[in-house]
């Protein structure tokens, strides 16, 4: 174990809340878990891949990894934050001036302000080059009109960040920017998940003005760099093994108490899905091959794993699976995974033509 | 664990030696008893330093590890060549290399020679879930004992190695019979009592430590895919191994290691896999243990039957055109293949970290995941081609065929998993 490992061990075995914080998706459950995340900043464990000029510590991915790994191993509370940080500031990371990662990345580090992706429309979904939603030039900056959907977070979160059609030209017409969910010509509409809560939201925006200092990278440019969130976001960057890892481990503790024969394999085989992610993640780390499409492997790996073994877990328990509400609630979750970050057969196809060389 | 550059090139000079190769034409031969391409085959792979990878150097190999020999199998793999390549390359080294009998035998092997061996049986694993009142999770795992006198499976009943006695290879794994220490109730599945009168006088009567009973001996082969025991009162089976009829054939009882005799013929699923029963000849010395370093083998071999399928599908859906278009194009077709990617991809990593640690728990869990990619690589490949691929003189039926026989050879998976649950959820302290 790294120092640092040790460190956030011994942090989160003092620290983390004995009982669950309440949904994060609620108004009291998204205070609690941004509560949280200002004592996880206080300690700077929220970030610590990052410089520590933004509140990181300048951690190596593989000593990132460890702490996640501590991190599920403790039971700790969901990232509140977790999109803000795994997508938006590892692209202002890669692509943001000076300017935006200094006024940006710290703030989003303690959490002071949470953030919403803003990528899905009604008709832009699988096909996200799509959008229609619009940035529109101003005197120093734009206006944003039209509609995003299945915004994660949007509906208590304080800023959003995604794709606006700026030009006509399918990919190269479209610009990345933030905005604030709170402006004038902002209307957030939540949306009630199959969880009972509204993890995602509708945004409507009616000449919502946007400055100049928000776009991220030049205008035109935001499908690549949107691209390179995307594959953070399938990758790993959004699912670090240690959480699989660490349900994994519950998922046995679940078997010791009830044993099904008939459940042996599919136990077995959770576990070693999760330790085949680890170590093809660590196996990753050692090789120089440009993550990309790679990512997409990762996603329909992880996600059709976490699904899996959390359908295992309501076979163990039984009768008893419409009740415990821990694997419940994960279980539900975990429907989304082939979903969310780019379906499971957009990845496929992305596998098939760009890693198996497929015709398009 | 990462192959090296070193590992890349090893694989990419086979790889090479393998192409110019017409190993479809080698198996069929292989096949009908006709050996004379496969050994020249073997030749080559002897001047690349191939068959004595695992050799200790002081019998003139190359002193390798698990890691190299699963390079090696992979890339065989890939090209689906027959033979008891695991066997030869890696078992045979590990269960004679202290025996007097290892400096005339490996260097043999290294020149390019085959061996062959059967393995004694696998052992039970625990019966799930334990009854209750009999699961533990604290302190001593505890088993009901086992009534030596009422022994009545004749089936599957665990060769009682007492691993302490194993010389190991020098990977310093676990005892890879670990299970064997303490008495456990088998599920019955053969009522037919055992006699043990006919036990080869010169093999050591398997103890089972915590029932101070012997109990009979039952062979598995170190590749056949059933459990041997012919149910006859009184018979002492023989095991299985492969090629026989052109390998130095040697059988391993309890923790001896005989020479084999050979016996009748079986027929494998995989008509390249010459089955042949060995019964016990001279007595050579206690056997090291193998078991572990043959199923990474396997688990690599399997690895890279999976991705030549996987190659064999695309270059199929690339040319073969319907409705207009290359087959390939259709969505349906690239998602079953990138399905077959992802399995492989993510059993790779196993199969390495089983090869680096050689530990029981990743040995099984790399044979599970290879078993499974490699199964899906051969039931995608066939649908994607269609009829073509169910002929016998199309490439991809013997690849198929031998993932298939390999799937369940070398421990069942669901053996497997069975000990990788056994492994993990056992108290520390056994």
């Amino acid at each position: 174990m790294t120092g640092l490992a040790a460190l956030a061990r011994t942090w989160l075995a003092a620290n983390v809340p004995a009982q669950p914080l309440p949904p994060m998706d609620t108004e009291a459950g998204f205070a609690a878990h941004r509560a949280w995340e200002h004592r996880l900043a206080e300690a700077r464990l929220s970030t610590v891949s990052w410089p520590a000029a933004y509140g990181g510590r300048d951690a190596s991915v593989r000593e990132w990894l460890a702490v996640e790994q501590e991190y599920w191993a403790a039971g700790a509370p969901a990232r509140v934050s977790g999109n803000g940080i795994a997508l938006l500031g590892s692209t202002l990371l890669t692509h943001g001036t000076a300017e935006q990662r200094a006024r940006i990345l710290p703030a989003m580090s303690r959490a002071d302000e949470i953030w919403a992706q803003a990528w899905s429309e009604p008709e832009a979904g699988s096909d996200l080059a799509a959008v229609r939603a619009t940035a529109t030039r101003t005197d120093g900056g734009w206006l944003l009109s039209g509609q995003k959907t299945w915004s994660s977070r949007a509906a208590f979160a304080d800023r959003a960040f995604g794709l606006f059609r700026s030009g006509a030209r399918r990919h190269h017409g479209l610009t990345y920017l933030m905005f604030d969910l709170r402006a004038p010509g902002v209307t957030v509409r939540p949306i009630t998940q199959l969880t009972g809560t509204p993890g995602f939201a509708e945004i409507f925006l009616d000449d919502v003005f946007v400055p100049d200092r928000d776009v991220i990278g030049e205008p035109g440019d935001g499908w690549r760099i949107a691209m390179s969130t995307a594959g953070r976001e399938r990758g790993l960057t959004l699912r670090a093994p240690g959480r699989f890892l660490a349900a994994a481990d519950r998922l046995l503790d679940l078997w010791r108490a009830r044993p099904d024969p008939a459940l042996r394999d599919d136990v077995v085989d959770a576990w070693i899905g999760a330790r085949a992610y680890h170590l093809h993640t660590l196996a990753g780390l050692d090789s120089d091959a440009a993550p990309g499409a790679e990512a997409s492997l990762t996603k329909v790996f992880w996600s059709e794993l976490d699904l899996t073994l959390h359908e295992t877990a309501l076979s163990l328990l039984g009768a008893d699976a419409e009740l415990d509400a821990p694997w419940r609630d994960a279980h539900l979750f975990a429907l989304a995974g082939p979903i969310y970050a780019g379906t499971n057969e957009i990845q496929r196809t992305v596998i098939a033509e760009r890693l198996l060389g497929l015709p398009r | 664990m990462t192959p090296t550059d070193e590992h890349r090139q090893l694989a990419a000079s086979l790889h090479d030696l393998l192409s110019d190769t017409d190993t479809a034409a080698l198996t069929r031969d292989w096949a009908a008893g006709e050996h004379a391409a496969g050994l020249a085959l073997l030749a080559r792979l002897a001047d690349l330093g191939a068959c004595g990878l695992a050799v200790p150097t002081r019998f003139g190999g190359l002193g390798a590890g698990a890691v190299e020999l699963a390079v090696v199998f992979e890339t065989l793999g890939r090209h689906a060549v027959p033979g008891p390549l695991v066997e030869s390359f890696a078992v045979v080294p590990a269960v004679v290399a202290a025996l007097p009998v290892a400096a005339g035998l490996l260097p043999r092997l290294v020149a390019g020679e085959l061996a062959t061996v059967a393995l004694p049986a696998l052992p039970v694993l625990p019966p799930w879930p334990p009854a209750p009142g009999d699961h533990v999770t604290d302190g001593p795992r505890q088993f009901p004992a086992l009534d030596g006198a009422a022994v009545d499976n004749g089936e599957q009943l665990a060769a009682g190695t007492d691993s302490r006695a194993l010389p190991g290879p020098g990977h310093g794994d676990p005892p890879v019979f670990q299970s064997t220490d303490q008495g456990r109730q088998f599920p019955a599945t053969n009522k037919t009592p055992v006699d043990n009168r006919e036990r080869p006088t010169m093999a050591p009567i398997p103890q089972f430590p915590g029932s101070g009973r012997g109990d009979p001996p039952v062979f598995q082969s170190s590749g056949g895919h059933r459990q041997f025991s012919s149910g006859r009162p009184g018979a002492v089976d023989a095991g299985l191994a492969p090629d026989a009829d052109v390998a130095t054939p040697l059988l391993v009882i309890g923790s001896t290691v005989y020479t084999g005799l050979v016996g009748e013929r079986s027929e494998s699923v995989d008509p390249a896999r010459r089955l042949f029963a060995l019964t016990p000849g001279e007595a050579l010395g206690p056997a090291g243990d193998g078991f572990g370093l043959g199923v990474v083998c396997v688990a690599a071999r399997l690895l890279g039957l999976g991705h030549g399928m996987l190659d064999l599908a695309c270059a199929h859906v690339r040319a073969r055109r319907q409705f207009g278009r290359p087959v390939g194009e259709f969505q349906a077709v690239k998602h079953q293949l990138a399905d077959v990617l992802v399995a492989l991809e993510f059993a790779r990593p196993l199969v390495f970290e089983a090869a680096r640690t050689l530990a029981a728990r990743d040995v099984s869990a790399a044979k599970v995941a290879a078993a499974d990619a490699a199964y899906l690589a051969a039931r995608t490949a066939l649908q994607v081609h269609g009829a073509l691929g169910y002929t016998q003189e199309y490439d991809l039926a013997r690849r198929l065929l031998a993932v298939r026989a390999l799937r369940e050879a070398w421990g069942t998976r669901s053996w497997h998993r069975a000990r990788v649950l056994d492994a993990l959820t056992a108290p520390a302290s056994r």
